[in-house]
Formats: C-alpha cells, structure tokens, sequence
C-alpha cells in the first residue's frame, strides 16, 4: 500500500515535471481534432449533398472520393498525404505544407467520407414530401436545405458524428508519426524521460477517454436539442 | 416579365396543350383547362388518369415537355430563348411557386417545427415578413381552420385532420392567387374527413380560386363551379356539378360514376 | 590578335559567362544540399524524442541526447553556431521516407549502419558503437551478476526482459546463456519489467543502461556486457556526394580533430565516460 501510494506520489511529481510538455501537446490534439473535426464536417454535408443531388458524374466522383477514403486504413492516408501530396504540392506550387497540416487534412478526408455518406444516407431517408412541401410554398433549394433537410437529418446523423469525431481523436495519435508533436508524443516523451512508463500510459488513456467522452455528451446534448418534437 | 408572356384574358389560370412523360409514358397528352377567378374546378377521374400530375405540374413539381402555364398572366416555369425552350432558374421557379398554395395527400407538414412555425416558415423566408407579423398571421389562420389551440403542438401530437388543416393553413397564410387540393382527404380516416373538407369548403365560399383533385364526389358536387374529369392523360368531359354528375355524356364518365356511387 | 592566346581567351569567357549569368553559377552551386542549408541559414535534422540519452526531452522541454548533440556539432560546422538547427521530431519509422521527400536534410536518430538500409539511403561514417548489456535492479532477486549465474547454474529459471524483435533470442543469448526470454513491444515495458521484478534482468542498449546507472545508481546496476557490435551512423538522402562529405567532415573532425573536445563533452554527459582523445603525428584513422 505505502509503495504504491509512494509510486503514485512519484508519478504526480513526474506529471507534473512534465506539465508544459503534455498541456502543449494536449494543445496540438486538440487543434488537430477540432480542426479535422470541423474541415471533415463541413466538407462532408457538402459531398453528401452532392451525393444526393448531383448529377451522375458528380455523384460518381464524389462516391469514388468516399469509398477509397473509406477503404483506405488511416495511417496509409496520413503518410499519402504528409509524402506523397505534399511532394506533389510543392513541385506544382512551390509551397510545403507542414506535417500538421498534412496531418488535419488526413484526418478530415477520413471524416468527411464518414460524414458524407451519413449525410447521405439521412437525407435520403426523409419522405420526399419534405422538400416538396418546402417547394410548395416558394423555399429556395437552400432555404430548404437549411430549413427543412438538415434539421431533421441531423436527428440521424449526430450520433454517427459523435463516432466520427471519436475517430478523429484517436486519429490525433497516429500524427505523432509525421512528426507533429500532439499528446501522445508529450506522454512518450514524458515516459522516457522519467523511465516510467505504465503510468504514464494509463494517464493517457484516462485524458483521450475524458476527451472522447466529452465529445459524447456534446453529442447527446445536441441531440436533445433536435428531440424535442 | 416581357409583354410576349403575358396574356390578358381575364382566366387566372390557362393551361394550353400539356403534354407530359415519365420516360415512355405519356401521362398527360394535351391537356387544355382555364380557370377564372373565384372559380373552384374539380378534377375526378380514377387513378392514372393523369389528375395528380396535372396539379403538380401546376405547382412545377413536375417538368413537362411540351405546353405552356400561366397564372395571372405569366408563363410558368419556362421561358423561350432564341427559339428554345428553357427552364427557368430555380430561384424564379421558387418564386413562381408562392403564388400557388399546395395542400398533398400526406400533410407533408414539418415535422421539426410546431404548427405555428410550419405555417410561418414561408411568410419569415419567402416573403420576408417579421417575426411579430409572420406569427399574427399564423395564428389568424390557425384559428380560421380552427386550431387556435395547437399553434404550439408539433405535428406528431396532432390527428391527421388536424395535421392536414395545418397543412392548408401553411397554404392559404402565404396568399397564394390559386390554392391546389391533391386529394387532401384521401389519407384520413373516414371520420376526419368532414372536418378537413369543411375548411376547404369555406375556403371557397370566401371566393378563393381553387383547383381540387378527388375522389370525394359528394364535395365536389356540392362546392364546385365547374367539374373536370379527366381520363387517359386528357380532359374527357368538363362542365358545371350538376350537369356533369347528372347527365353524363360519355360513357367512361358514366363507368366512372357507377363505380364511384356508393 | 596574335597575342591573344587560346588560355587567355578561355579565361576571359569564363569571367564573361560568369559575370553574365549569376543566376547560372547559382544554379550550377544549388546542385548540393549543402548549399541550400547555407542558403536557407540553418540546418534541418531529423531525430526522436523517446529514447533516452540519444534524443529525448528534457527538464527545460528542450531536445537533449548524444544525437541531438550531433545535430548541435554539425550545426556548429555549418555556421559556427550550434542553435542553427532545426530538429524535426519524427518516429523512426519516418527516418528515410523523410530523408528521400526533402524533409530533413541529414538523420541523427541512433541509426544502425546496415547494408539493406544503405541501399536506401547513404551514411556517413559512424560516431558510437553500440552493444546489448543486462540491466539488473539493485533491490532484485539476485545481489549482483555472480548470484544470478549461481542460480541460473542451480536450475532456477531467471525472467529477461527484451525488445521483441526477430533476433531478441540471440540479442539476449550476447549477454548471458539459458534464460528464459520474455520479449515485450516496447522498450519502455522492458524497463517496466524490471522495475516491476516480473523480469529479474533487462537486456537493452548498452548506451541505455550506462545512462540508467550512472543516472539512477542506487536503482540499477550493470550485469555484464555484451559482444557484438553495431555502428551508428548519420543518414543523408542518396546522391549528394558534397553534402555527405561535408557531414563526413564535420563528425569525422569531431571524433579525430580539432573540435574533439566538444564531442568528447557530450560522450562523457550521455555516457559517463571520456572516449579516448586523437593523437597528434600520423592520423591514426588511416592505420
């Protein structure tokens, strides 16, 4: 009992030993997942909408888009982007994307397909009278979209999004691999320099809990919004 | 809005020789109707006769190929350019479409939004009025169909007679020059029924024009100027209730009413 | 006219073209790497920050380690200053794909010269030598190295801890003979297992455990070295021979010549002890 209290208080010196370097890769997570999180939204309500009310080929592209982003494993998308797009980037433009944009753009073509095909898949679920009675009364294609599609395809695309934005997050930890310094790198960095290692660990599993489960309850509290009818 | 599209014969309503497909099929082969002011024009036929898709492509629901709509005078949906027919932008279209109010089978009310939001939603994003006022109207129309009391229920706490009363007070609120009825009644229960009819009833003793699909001969009978029955993508036989139901000419029209008397 | 001489001519049109196109010389310069760092005024080296004492980050959050130093000495002959660097941090998986896009200019991330990666990339010449050693707990089962093989010697099964990798067996077997061999996924639960006595040794580094002892002498002790060697080298992407052999310069002049004292500085921080210093007269190098 008094050894383990003595290596918990030796783990609470070495946290916070390290504070400035976690609380700055926590910083990196969240600007990385936020970012993904937002980009692979916005990007995915648009190519769900062309999904459903493209013409063919746009709808063909678009479905081409999800189904290799889809199909392809995280990690593969992030070094195709961080090697491949970037060399091809700059020869095209001059200009070097740094790992951490690489990284957010991976991360959002992963959401953005999820998000798209869910999209997708909500709105085409709703009864076509839907938009045909927004029609009837003189909406624009956007107002209905706004007024009418979305509120209700939200009801079945949040949860699916609570999944996604999950993913992003622990998406977050296969950056450390193009070297951008997020917080799973800060614990690793942390880990080694104090040699000890399964608390450390354990720590990060207890914060990307708290952060994925935070993002849950937002998840929820959204949904009760939506609910009410 | 150029001088060739408009026309000047009084009729709010002039379809002239509508023809439109799905595909290979040709739903509506011709068609020719007008409609005055205050005029409530009933369409009968049995299904497939084209009835429905007549009324949609009043409302632009539907494209059609060939043809021309006006209401109050302007041409609907399409507009020639160097000798081509073209349709319209979507945003002229929409405007075009709040001239006419719509009430479907199946409510199509929002389901998100309360009664009272369902009928302001047109009047705050179409005609832009403000809150205060788009909200005065809604609930004057609510409580003209009778539903004073239910601006605040969504459309899941509502019965179906209710739920379609909302969806003609949706309609009338935003003064459409011409209200069409796609069989407003059809998806009810039989003892819902009165009371969504009733309201259309008023509706066309206030004289708005209006154009109702059915299959409620005794409504039609009582609350028509003119009856229309349409039959194989072509008007059959039109002419005032009493003539049309009390001496048929044709004799689909007759086959039609026998099997429709109950 | 006659006294125009053909040397004389080919000097004269040399100045021309050269005064003509700065922008040819320039060119004809920016071939090597070498002078796109001098350019670009600082240099980009990749290495980790996971393993201490070759690349890690330290109390002040600053990168630290033998290999961070090397980058700091290479920097130092670049530019006469050891703070022209950037380091990008990068697993070691990344050493070479960052190396062949342009990444980083030059890895320093404790890496192993070895024949299948110098047909990828092209190393300089090495600065340490690595071997395995056995790490032993101070408060563990066995008092030293002598009680261990005793015990070993009486039939008792003795718990090693390695790195799983596909010649751990041998890796172990370098240090000490009929163990049983418990092979964990990362290096850090090697350590775990020692500390957490499920394993009554840990075979890893050498440089690992001279920096575990010399920083935790009252945890940790040295059970035995072992035999077999292993260089580390620098890396620089293929086919820039100016730039290798700059790099060769700089660590070859570190390990051999005039900037000795500082390598030695940081051989001595990270490992404990003082390499030993070059001799003046012949250059012993080229024995």
């Amino acid at each position: 009992m008094t050894e383990l209290l003595s290596s918990l208080t030796e783990f609470l010196v070495a946290v916070r030993g390290a504070q400035p370097l976690l609380l700055s890769g926590l910083v990196k997570t969240a600007e990385a997942a936020i970012l993904a999180i937002l980009l692979g939204t916005a990007f995915g309500l648009i190519f769900g909408l062309m999904l459903v009310y493209g013409g063919k080929i746009l709808r063909l592209a678009v479905k081409i888009y999800v189904d290799v982003a889809r199909g392809i494993p995280g990690l593969v998308k992030i070094f195709t982007v961080y090697y491949l797009v970037n060399q091809l980037v700059i020869e095209a433009t001059g200009y070097r994307m740094s790992a951490m944009l690489c990284g957010i753009i991976a991360l959002a073509i992963h959401a953005s397909a999820q998000i798209a095909e869910m999209t997708r898949g909500a709105i085409q679920a709703l009864p076509r009278g839907q938009s045909e009675a927004g029609k009837a009364i003189g909406l624009t294609f956007g107002q209905i979209q706004f007024n009418v599609i979305f509120p209700q395809a939200i009801r079945q695309i949040l949860p699916t999004w609570v999944t996604s934005a999950g993913e992003v997050v622990k998406g977050t930890t296969l950056l450390s691999l193009i070297s951008v310094p997020e917080f799973f790198v800060a614990i690793k960095e942390a880990a080694a320099r104090e040699y000890i290692f399964f608390s450390f660990y354990l720590f990060a599993m207890l914060v990307y809990f708290v952060i994925i489960y935070g993002i849950e309850l937002f998840g929820r509290h959204l949904e009760a919004r939506f609910n009410k009818y | 809005m150029t001088s060739q599209n408009r026309q000047t014969s009084g009729d709010l309503l002039i379809i002239e020789n509508l023809h439109k497909s799905f595909g290979d099929l040709e739903v509506l082969k011709g068609v020719n109707l007008n409609v005055a002011p205050g005029d409530v024009v009933s369409i009968i036929g049995s299904s497939g006769s084209g009835k429905t898709t007549l009324l949609r492509c009043i409302n632009l629901l539907e494209e059609f190929q060939a043809g021309r709509i006006l209401i109050d005078g302007d041409e609907i949906g399409y507009r020639n350019s160097g000798g081509k027919r073209r349709l319209m932008s979507e945003r002229a279209i929409a405007r075009q479409r709040a001239m006419t109010g719509m009430v479907f089978q199946t409510f199509n009310l929002f389901p998100h939004l309360t009664a009272q939001a369902n009928v302001t939603l047109g009047l705050r994003k179409v005609r832009r009025l403000p809150r205060e006022e788009a909200n005065e109207i809604a609930r004057t129309w609510l409580a003209r169909v009778g539903l004073a009391d239910k601006a605040d229920s969504y459309p899941a706490q509502l019965s179906g007679g209710q739920q379609q009363r909302v969806g003609i007070a949706r309609a009338v609120a935003m003064s459409p020059k011409l209200m069409l009825f796609d069989e407003a009644t059809s998806a009810l229960d039989p003892e819902l029924v009165g009371e969504v009819l009733s309201v259309i009833g008023d509706l066309a003793n206030d004289g708005m024009t209006m154009v109702v699909v059915t299959h409620e001969m005794q409504f039609a009978r009582e609350v028509s100027s003119r009856v229309v029955f349409m039959s194989e993508g072509l008007i059959g036989e039109e002419g005032k209730p009493e003539a049309l139901f009390g001496n048929p000419k044709s004799q689909r029209l007759k086959e039609f009413l026998s099997r429709t008397r109950t | 006219m006659q006294s125009c001489s053909v040397p004389r001519l080919a000097a004269g049109i040399l100045v021309a073209a050269t005064a003509f196109s700065v922008a040819g010389a320039q060119a004809q310069q920016a071939e090597s790497k070498l002078y796109e760092i001098l350019d670009r005024g600082h240099v980009i080296v990749g290495t980790g920050s996971t393993n201490v004492p070759w690349h890690f980050v330290d109390d002040e959050n600053e990168l630290a380690g033998f290999d961070v130093d090397m980058g700091k000495l290479i920097a130092k002959a670049l530019f006469d200053d050891e703070t022209k660097v950037e380091f990008v941090k990068q697993a070691p998986d990344a050493r070479i794909p960052n190396l062949l896009t342009d990444k980083t200019d030059i890895t320093c991330q404790f890496m192993t010269i070895n024949t299948q990666r110098a047909q990828k990339v092209e190393f300089t010449i090495p600065y340490y030598r690595e071997g395995v050693a056995l790490l032993m707990p101070k408060n563990g089962r066995f008092e030293n190295r002598e009680a261990m093989d005793a015990a070993i010697a009486d039939g008792e099964t003795v718990h090693i801890a390695v790195l799983q990798n596909a010649g751990a067996e041998d890796t172990v077997h370098d240090v000490i003979s009929d163990v049983q061999v418990d092979q964990y996924e990362e290096q850090g639960l090697v350590f775990e297992a020692v500390d957490s006595g499920r394993a009554d040794g840990g075979v890893v580094d050498l440089s690992n455990v001279m920096w575990l002892v010399k920083q935790h002498p009252d945890r940790y002790m040295l059970g035995g070295k072992g035999t077999l060697a292993q260089s580390y080298g620098c890396a620089v992407k293929p086919g820039d021979q100016i730039w290798l052999n700059f790099a060769n310069a700089a660590l070859r002049e570190a390990m051999n010549g005039r900037t000795f004292p500082e390598y030695a500085d940081a051989f001595e921080r990270w490992f404990g002890e003082r390499p030993p210093a070059p001799q003046t007269g012949f250059p012993a190098e080229l024995r």
